[in-house]
């Protein structure tokens, strides 16, 4: 009885502002008695769950992978869902919780995974020269007297979490090529994601601060510029857990490598991370970002990648 | 308000009476009855579907009542007693209003002030107080009377029907209901007794951190695998995986493989049953579609109903208090002794009137308690015991010792895992003093880890991912508790369960003599049931018990290319003198013009080629709208692939009509 008066409450005062709702849901009904019975169907294939890594609404994020899902569904056996974190660290966690079969995940999010329970890349995107690789890139304010990353001395920079590739480990290896190290600086700050570092430098917060090229390439339009590309890096991979069976990792990569640079005119309402097409990924691909975290972040688990002096000892090629 | 009934005669004065007597109903129904069947029917799963916890509200009702029944009589003789019994009248009447202003908050702006602010709170016994002034002598019409006498019997049939339609006919999951004297008569060899206790969420770490050296004694026979892995992350894919004996191979779905693992021959159970074990289970209600090959479940809630009650009743009327205090009061009330324990999932929970997720732990203590007090009382020999206990698992609320509160109170984590060794202790203690240790084969394990890790020495919590490092403790048939607790690094899985589970099986049925050692993987130890697999997954299943693919060969079937349709030698037959293990697999359907290809995830296009090759109508095809599949995508056909298309049997192609 109680529930009852709770509830009705709501619906007096709705009847009471006469603003009654129209539902035309039910015209869409009548389609249950078409509905298959269960002979041979989508709803009896595998589930591949993919985990993406995005920082974005989630709507909008669906709306422009789920191409790559219908891709999959067609020329595999399997069935596909996107999921979705906002974080590197929660991404790696699908794959080695085993919530998701693949996942897309930065090149630092893959080497960790590898290290810690096995991972295989199985394919990388293709940028828009159709090369499967990406750069890091420090941008500035258009109006900015910064010419190159000698200048940031004495300057504030924004990087990324200790996770990311192009945000974070690139640009400190790349400030240490160019001589400049992370002291001699007016002061840094670690940021959540990319759109948070364009953005604190397009605000003034900052002087400079890294990015990948694609967000590098949005902030254009807005008012920053590039004042420092990196060298490629390997692009970030499409990841499976080693103990998948091989029979599905090869299917998806299969279906991945099928979507080639020449058609990426045919894909533009694609993710721009995902249209250009793939190219096959191994583990050597990785290696010198490897090196890089190896001879660099020795002894530092999980809480960063890099020691203070580390990347004089690596030279300027991925 | 009796006065004008004088005048009516005696059968019209007996009426009177009676309409008074039941007039007086409403406002403790409103109050007590309404209030608490609400929560209890919300509820009464968790609550074991027991009633008892309305009793408090069923004698509240009754001394309310007595109370009017008291005011009423006094009302003839006395003015202020009238003016109680008015007020009577109008309480149940406000505290509905009371209710209903309360469904609006959030939607009509100021309404929280009335429940959120002490002023707010005085309102409401002012009002009771000017509408007794005000419409109180109006309530002395008999009319008035009948219409609350009316209210009353309504009010009394909707909610006691309600009540005892709902206690009536829902069932007390308790158990299958056969007694031990039942069971299948136990083989006459002397089979082991097999006891697998699953403790939930038991990582690796949680036993480390609390394994003292009492307890490595107490352990003795026993082997510790800190190298084990589970299959999986979540409880009953982790357990399919366990039962099956083997990792999700994406071969089928997901729902299927899980109820494949626990009613089809690839799970354990059905191997023991045909060795004529009585298998009994211990387990919680998640259970209950997976009982097929358990001769006898007893669920946990059912088996600890009478401990259970008073937890219940607490954590019931603490519901009914808080989702009936207003907000302004209950503030001062969160300081009690009681509501200070409360974390602010909990306080979520009362406030939409559910019960505290307390006592999933504590029922499964209450449930492994009742399993110990009753194994004397089985079969000593030819018997296979699961138990599955919510321990060490969230919430934390049993202490070192398995003690617990009543109410609501939070532990840690090291003392709920310290909880799960004592029971595994007593239960070896209890095995031991019945003389069924050194027989039977003990395999005691976590079915997945938990967001915790060791780093530096410390446990530390919120890792990013639920570990799969879950415990894994084996104790041989034949082993005595002598010594201490091995450890072996050997890397293990707890798929690898069946297998020492056979092998044990095997050794006792070959009476073979001395400890019956589980397989420590890898080596050859008991032929593995690979029928159903795909040939890459029953490679990987042969390989890691130690036997290698023999000759393959194939045939036709309806089954998908690949899959596994009979293997030499069968399945868990001791593995002595075998090396190899051959298999047929399916080649998939026959081909040909009149076999039906698989459309399904192509273009329709290409049906519609299909169609006019086989000059076959287009109304074949239809649309349907698909969560999932773009437009254009088939999304399901009848018959399925490798099946006849040759006119004998009705040809339909779905095709997504969905247009994202």
């Amino acid at each position: 009885m109680m529930r009852y008066t709770e509830r009705l409450a709501p619906f007096v005062l709705a009847l009471v502002m006469a603003s009654a709702v129209a539902c035309n849901d039910s015209a869409k009904g009548n389609d249950e008695a078409d509905r298959p019975q269960s002979v041979s169907s989508l709803t009896e294939r595998p589930l591949i769950s993919i985990g993406f890594m995005h920082p974005v609404g989630l709507l909008i994020t669906t709306k422009y992978r789920q191409p790559l899902m219908d891709h999959l569904i067609l020329h595999t056996r399997y069935a596909f869902r996107a999921l979705f974190n906002t974080d590197s660290e929660k991404t790696v966690g699908m794959l080695e919780q085993r919530l998701a079969e693949v996942c897309h995940m930065g090149v630092v999010s893959y080497l960790e995974a590898d290290s810690e329970f096995g991972a295989i890349p199985l394919a990388r995107p293709l940028n828009r020269d159709g090369e499967p690789v990406s750069y890091s890139v420090f941008v500035t304010r258009q109006a900015s007297p910064l010419r190159s990353l000698g200048d940031l001395r004495r300057h504030s920079l924004a990087l990324g979490s200790y996770h990311s590739t192009l945000s974070h480990l690139i640009p400190r290896h790349e400030l240490i090529r160019a001589g400049v190290r992370l002291e001699e600086l007016g002061s840094i700050e670690y940021l959540e994601n990319d759109d948070a570092i364009a953005s604190a430098v397009l605000e003034g917060r900052f002087d400079a601060g890294a990015v990948d090229e694609l967000v590098a390439h949005w902030y254009e339009e807005k008012g920053l510029r590039a004042l420092h590309v990196s060298a490629p890096v390997p692009s970030a991979p499409f990841v499976v857990r080693a103990d998948l069976p091989p029979r599905v990792s090869q299917a998806v990569r299969d279906a991945l490598l099928l979507l080639d640079f020449d058609g990426a005119k045919d894909r533009e309402h694609w993710d721009e991370d995902l249209r250009y097409g793939f190219a096959p990924a191994s583990a050597a691909d990785y290696e010198p970002i490897r090196k890089i975290i190896e001879t660099s972040g020795k002894g530092c688990e999980r809480s960063c990648h890099v020691g203070k002096d580390g990347f004089s000892r690596v030279d300027g090629t991925f | 308000m009796t006065g004008s009934a004088s005048s009516e005669g005696k059968p019209a004065e007996r009426f009177s009476r009676v309409y008074a007597a039941l007039s007086l109903l409403p406002t403790p129904l409103l109050l007590f009855v309404s209030t608490s069947s609400d929560i209890y029917l919300r509820n009464q799963a968790l609550l074991q579907y027991q009633y008892e916890v309305l009793a408090p509200f069923a004698k509240l009702f009754a001394l309310t009542l007595l109370v009017g029944v008291v005011v009423r009589a006094l009302s003839v003789i006395s003015r202020p007693a009238r003016v109680l019994l008015w007020a009577y009248y109008l309480t149940g009447p406000l505290f509905l209003l009371f209710a209903f202003l309360r469904g609006l908050q959030g939607i009509v702006p100021g309404v929280n002030v009335l429940y959120e602010t002490s002023a707010g709170l005085a309102f409401w016994p002012i009002l009771l107080f000017v509408a007794t002034a005000v419409l109180g002598p109006r309530l002395n019409r008999p009319s008035v009377v009948r219409a609350f006498a009316a209210f009353g019997i309504i009010l009394l049939v909707y909610e006691g029907g309600t009540l005892l339609h709902n206690i009536w006919s829902a069932g007390v999951p308790t158990s299958s209901s056969v007694s031990p004297a039942h069971l299948p008569a136990a083989n006459s060899r002397p089979l082991p007794n097999i006891y697998h206790l699953i403790f939930d969420a038991y990582q690796t770490d949680l036993l480390e951190h609390t394994l003292t050296d009492e307890a490595k004694k107490a352990l003795g026979g026993f082997t510790y695998f800190p190298n084990n892995k589970a299959e999986w992350s979540q409880t009953f894919m982790s357990l399919s995986a366990i039962f099956a004996g083997r990792r999700y191979a994406y071969d089928r779905t997901i729902n299927n493989f899980m109820s494949r693992a626990f009613d089809s021959e690839i799970c354990v159970l059905y191997w023991l049953k045909s060795q004529q074990y009585q298998t009994l289970a211990y387990v919680t209600n998640n259970w209950d579609s997976r009982g097929r090959y358990l001769d006898r479940v007893v669920y946990h809630d059912a088996a600890a109903r009478d401990e259970l009650l008073p937890l219940n009743e607490e954590s019931f009327w603490n519901v009914w208090l808080y989702s009936n205090t207003p907000p302004a009061l209950r503030k001062a009330a969160m300081r009690s002794k009681w509501f200070g324990h409360l974390t602010e999932e909990d306080l979520e929970k009362l406030q939409e009137g559910r019960l505290l997720p307390a006592t999933a732990p504590v029922t499964s203590y209450l449930g492994f308690k009742s399993l110990m007090a009753t194994e004397k009382d089985l079969s000593p020999s030819g018997r296979y015991t699961v138990a599955h206990v919510i321990i060490p698992h969230y919430p934390l609320r049993l202490r070192a010792d398995c003690s617990y509160n009543l109410g609501s109170s939070k532990t840690h984590i090291l003392e709920q895992s310290q909880c799960a060794l004592k029971l595994i202790q007593d239960f070896v203690r209890l095995l031991k003093d019945l003389g069924r240790f050194d027989d039977s084969l003990i395999i005691i394990h976590g079915d997945h880890g938990d967001t915790y890790r060791t780093k530096n020495g410390e446990l530390t919590e919120n890792a990013r991912a639920r570990s799969l490092d879950a415990v894994l403790l084996v104790k041989p048939v034949g082993k005595t508790g002598e010594g201490e607790l091995e450890v072996l690094e050997t890397r293990t899985s707890l798929a690898d369960i069946p297998t020492i589970i056979m092998n044990s099986v095997a050794a006792a049925a070959e009476e073979t003599s001395g400890p019956h050692l589980p397989p420590w993987l890898p080596q050859r130890s008991i032929v593995p049931f690979l029928k159903g697999e795909q040939i890459d997954s029953a490679e990987t299943i042969l390989n890691r018990q130690g036997f290698v693919l023999g000759e393959v060969t194939s045939a036709t079937s309806e089954f998908p290319t690949g899959t596994v349709l009979s293997q030499h030698p069968s399945a868990y037959q001791a593995g002595k003198g075998i090396e190899e293990v051959s298999l047929v697999v399916s080649s998939g359907p026959p081909e040909g013009p009149d076999v039906m290809p698989d459309f399904v995830g192509r273009d329709d296009s290409e049906v519609t080629e299909w169609l006019a090759r086989k000059k076959l109508p287009a109304s074949s095809i239809r649309h349907v709208p698909h969560a999932v599949a773009p437009m254009g995508m088939v999304v399901a056909q009848t018959p399925p692939p490798g099946h006849r298309a040759d006119g004998s049997q009705e040809i339909t192609i779905y095709v997504s009509s969905s247009n994202r």
